[in-house]
């Protein structure tokens, strides 16, 4: 199969060093002699899900036993996705050439919802059937987890086993098991083995359950059809990311990737309470990496890679509250002589402008920020704890350093929006601008200031305190994009996101299982690579829900009871509906709710109910600083 | 300390591009914790200097590359530290140091030589293919078209082909072409089989070309002489 594949295929192919396997600290381990073999795939292509930590994490840890081996697959491009239809070869994986359906589980990463078509797409190229209920003792375990698995409902169906939270520990907890149970069974047959996982914390098994609806179409209830299946599954929390275990030999792509640089984790987790934002809720609590830890990690991994980049990953790693001692401990040994240092995201203010201006070696392009709405009322509303006089002190501070570039990223149709917000963008956006020319001025500066706004649709998220609110019209939000484009003055650059596409994407993050046939209808009529602009077609979208006969705006632009079940209900990320019910409440009535990790519990509840603490190696995130 | 460096493409690289070798060079002499020497100015990079680039999709035992060290180090230490740290298809075959003034690669490679195997569609015996070969050396002009943005452009490569010859191995028919390659023009080994093909009608499968690059030469006083060889004349 490798000999026909290489020989024949690849050479057709646009890209064929995707398909190669042979990457630098790739793991080649002899199929043969291994008990448990599971593939990992990521449902979009190479260069996205290469760039992606989730999946260097989880190859790393499996290839590290002796007694498991992970291999990638990616979802193919279209020309090879063409050739291997035609010549009726099976989806196959990079490290072995082996067919996906041969590995004992397959475990798909469920980064965003409009991926949901190339997951469909990658089983029926691996010749699996779709839906678990179509799969026999032959076919292996489907497996998925990610952020996504916060609500899993519209893919239900189509998943074995769904991993709820961090996978550092439940995943060879699985593993132990599946290996068990094939030793025992010579295979994985489903019913035993599905029901055993189900034991297992932060295990997820969808046909375990049945979901409930009333005459009218109102969803009611999952209910758990088996004795032993828990009526709530638990999301997985490490509680000490210290002792986690972590990729210092990743794989290093032969091609450019997205994020083709090497990556520390320095902590896990974000207590700022944006009240929009999943993140935030499902990857509580904050815990941090020792900045001892982390230089050894980094030292490790470049000499491992021989990457000239290092990026300090995080959900805002301007909180971590080592981050001087690590930069410091980062910029004075040797080995780094060379090595830029990047940060992925900037929170909005002159400390973290500060720290961008050390790291930034060579050309000061641009900084972005995201103060995501554009009038101080509703950044309270959302509990973005940005001020304007923030956002322009670290533009200023950015300028002044030799910045010209700065991009802010906005949400348009949050809860509570006006026109008066929206027009806020457009004057914030001329407020950074001015700034940018007046610095000019003054230091007789002839660079072009370059500012750029990026908006996106507000998608409302499960587990989230706006998961009862409904999303704007797609119309409507065209609308108001179309609004702002008429205040916004050259040479402010405007880009926005594709309203119809996030109308998808809220169908589908509030969804429940019978969206599975929705997306099983638009799969077949040719939707695919859905958050590709090229792709897309959401003409063929509306007419699958037509043809199942489901309405979208049932699920996107309905304001849910606050009493009502949720789809999502049975899974339990850690945080208390009490707490996003009263954060939804001060929300409406623009109260802000403070960081827990100035000291004041904000009572979401988890760390009780979980057992985990937030982890602060130093003393204070500077932002709390007098 | 300048060295110059001579490595084979295998199969599993034949895909890569121009940027992504230099990319991964950077990387495996960062692994091999090579110091390698970084250009001045606001956007440092590091001094690696190649031949001519290797068509993707093409394999190569000859290509050759020039890094500027800090420091000195023995070759042995470098070769083995280097061995270490090469994927799979990289192999480092040369290595010899610079001393004094050097001629950058791209100034004094002039000729390529390479092996395409190609396959038969109609049965040929060696003595027609030779009669077709020489049929083809002796025109004075071999045009091909070049496809560019203002559409289709002729070109003219006669003299651009030092030599051609073929040889049949069962079904499979092996050239051996050396062909210009220096910075007044480059003739491409697929350019002159689909020129084959087209003037003299020869039968044979022009879309999936095996091609391996053999050599690169300068020429002095007629011969040829490899990179490596240059430095010590």
């Amino acid at each position: 199969m490798r000999q026909i594949i290489k020989n024949q295929i690849l050479p057709q192919v646009q890209k064929p060093a995707r398909y190669l396997g042979t990457e630098w600290n790739a793991v080649q381990k002899d199929w043969s002699s291994i008990p448990l073999k599971m593939a990992f795939a990521f449902p979009d292509i190479y260069e996205i899900g290469m760039s992606h930590l989730g999946l260097q994490i989880l190859y790393g840890l499996v290839n590290a036993r002796e007694d498991t081996l992970l291999e990638r697959v990616f979802a193919p491009g279209e020309d090879l996705e063409a050739l291997l239809r035609e010549k009726k070869i099976p989806l196959f994986s990079l490290e072995s050439f082996n067919p996906i359906r041969d590995f004992d589980l397959v475990g798909f990463t469920l980064q965003y919802e409009m991926s949901f078509t190339n997951i469909l797409n990658m089983l029926d190229l691996a010749g699996i059937p779709l839906r678990t209920a179509g799969r026999n003792g032959t076919d292996p375990i489907i497996l998925g987890g990610g952020p996504v698995s916060a609500n899993p409902e519209p893919i239900a169906p189509f998943f074995d086993l769904i991993l709820l939270g961090d996978g550092e520990e439940a995943l060879p907890q699985l593993l132990d098991l599946a290996k068990e149970w094939k030793e025992k069974h010579g295979r994985l047959d489903r019913e035993g083995f599905l029901l055993a996982a189900a034991k297992i914390a932060g295990i997820y098994v969808p046909k375990l359950y049945r979901d409930e609806y009333s005459l009218a179409g109102k969803f009611l209830a999952t209910k758990p059809l088996h004795s032993e299946a828990p009526s709530k599954v638990y999301r997985r929390i490490v509680k000490d990311l210290e002792a986690a275990y972590f990729p210092t030999r990743p794989i290093v792509p032969f091609i450019e990737t997205v994020h083709d640089r090497g990556m520390v984790e320095v902590l896990r987790g974000c207590t700022r309470g944006c009240r929009f934002c999943q993140a935030g809720i499902i990857y509580r609590p904050v815990r941090e990496r020792s900045p001892e830890l982390l230089a050894r990690q980094a030292q490790d991994l470049l000499l491992s890679t021989g990457y000239d980049e290092l990026s300090l990953t995080s959900l805002s790693t301007a909180d971590y509250t080592c981050l001087e001692p690590l930069l410091k401990s980062l910029s004075s040994h040797p080995k780094f002589t060379g090595v830029n240092i990047s940060l992925p995201s900037l929170r909005a203010d002159a400390f973290s402008v500060g720290i961008a201006k050390e790291l930034q070696k060579g050309r000061k392009t641009g900084l972005t920020f995201a103060p995501e709405a554009g009038t101080q009322r509703l950044r309270d509303v959302i509990n973005k704890g940005v001020k304007e006089e923030d956002l322009m002190s670290a533009v200023t501070a950015a300028f002044e350093a030799g910045w010209t570039g700065i991009k802010l990223y906005f949400m348009m149709g949050l809860p509570t929006e006006t026109t008066e917000d929206i027009a806020g963008i457009a004057d914030l956006a001329h407020k950074v601008y001015q700034a940018g020319l007046e610095i000019n001025r003054r230091h007789k500066r002839k660079k072009k200031i370059r500012v750029s706004i990026s908006v996106a649709a507000y998608v409302p998220k499960a587990h989230t305190p706006f998961q009862w609110e409904s999303q704007d019209l797609p119309e409507m939000m065209q609308k108001k994009q179309q609004y702002l484009k008429g205040l916004i003055k050259k040479p402010i650059i405007y880009t926005y996101h594709d309203a119809e596409l996030s109308f998808l994407e809220a169908v589908f993050a509030k969804g429940d299982r019978r969206l599975a046939t929705v997306l099983e209808e638009a799969w077949k009529t040719g939707s695919k690579f859905d958050s590709w602009r090229e792709h897309f077609s959401f003409a063929n979208w509306l007419k699958a829900f037509e043809k199942v006969g489901i309405d979208p705006h049932f699920y996107a632009n309905r304001s849910l009871e606050l009493d009502e079940t949720l789809p999502w209900d049975h899974l339990d990320m850690g945080v208390s509906k009490r707490f996003l019910l009263r954060e939804r409440a001060k929300a409406f009535e623009a109260r802000l709710t403070p960081d827990c990790r100035e000291g004041h519990c904000t009572a979401c509840e988890l760390c009780p109910d979980f057992g985990v603490d937030l982890v602060l190696k130093g003393a204070k995130i500077n932002a709390f600083k007098d | 300390m300048l060295l110059r460096i001579k490595y084979a493409v295998g199969d599993e690289l034949r895909f890569l591009s121009h940027l992504d070798f230099l990319r991964l060079f950077i990387r495996v002499f960062r692994r091999a914790e090579l110091p390698v020497a970084y250009s001045q100015g606001f956007n440092p990079h590091s001094k690696i200097s190649f031949g001519p680039p290797l068509a993707v999709g093409f394999v190569s035992s000859a290509e050759y590359l020039d890094l500027e060290l800090t420091e000195a180090r023995p070759l042995s230490e470098i070769t083995e530290s280097l061995g270490k740290n090469l994927p799979k298809g990289l192999s480092i075959i040369g290595m010899q140091e610079i001393k004094g003034k050097v001629t950058s690669l791209m100034a004094i490679i002039e000729r390529a030589s390479y092996e395409i195997k190609t396959a038969l569609i109609e049965e040929l015996t060696e003595q027609e293919l030779n009669e077709i070969i020489s049929r083809f050396l002796s025109r004075s002009e071999i045009f091909v078209t070049k496809m560019t943005k203002e559409g289709p452009r002729l070109r003219q490569i006669r003299q651009g082909i030092f030599l051609l010859k073929a040889e049949l191995m069962a079904k499979e028919l092996v050239f051996t072409a050396e062909l210009q390659q220096d910075n007044r023009g480059v003739v491409r080994p697929e350019e002159v089989i689909t020129a084959l093909i087209e003037t003299e009608n020869l039968a044979i499968d022009g879309t999936g070309l095996e091609v391996r690059r053999k050599g690169l030469y300068a020429v002095r006083e007629n011969s040829l002489l490899t990179p490596l060889e240059i430095l010590s004349k």
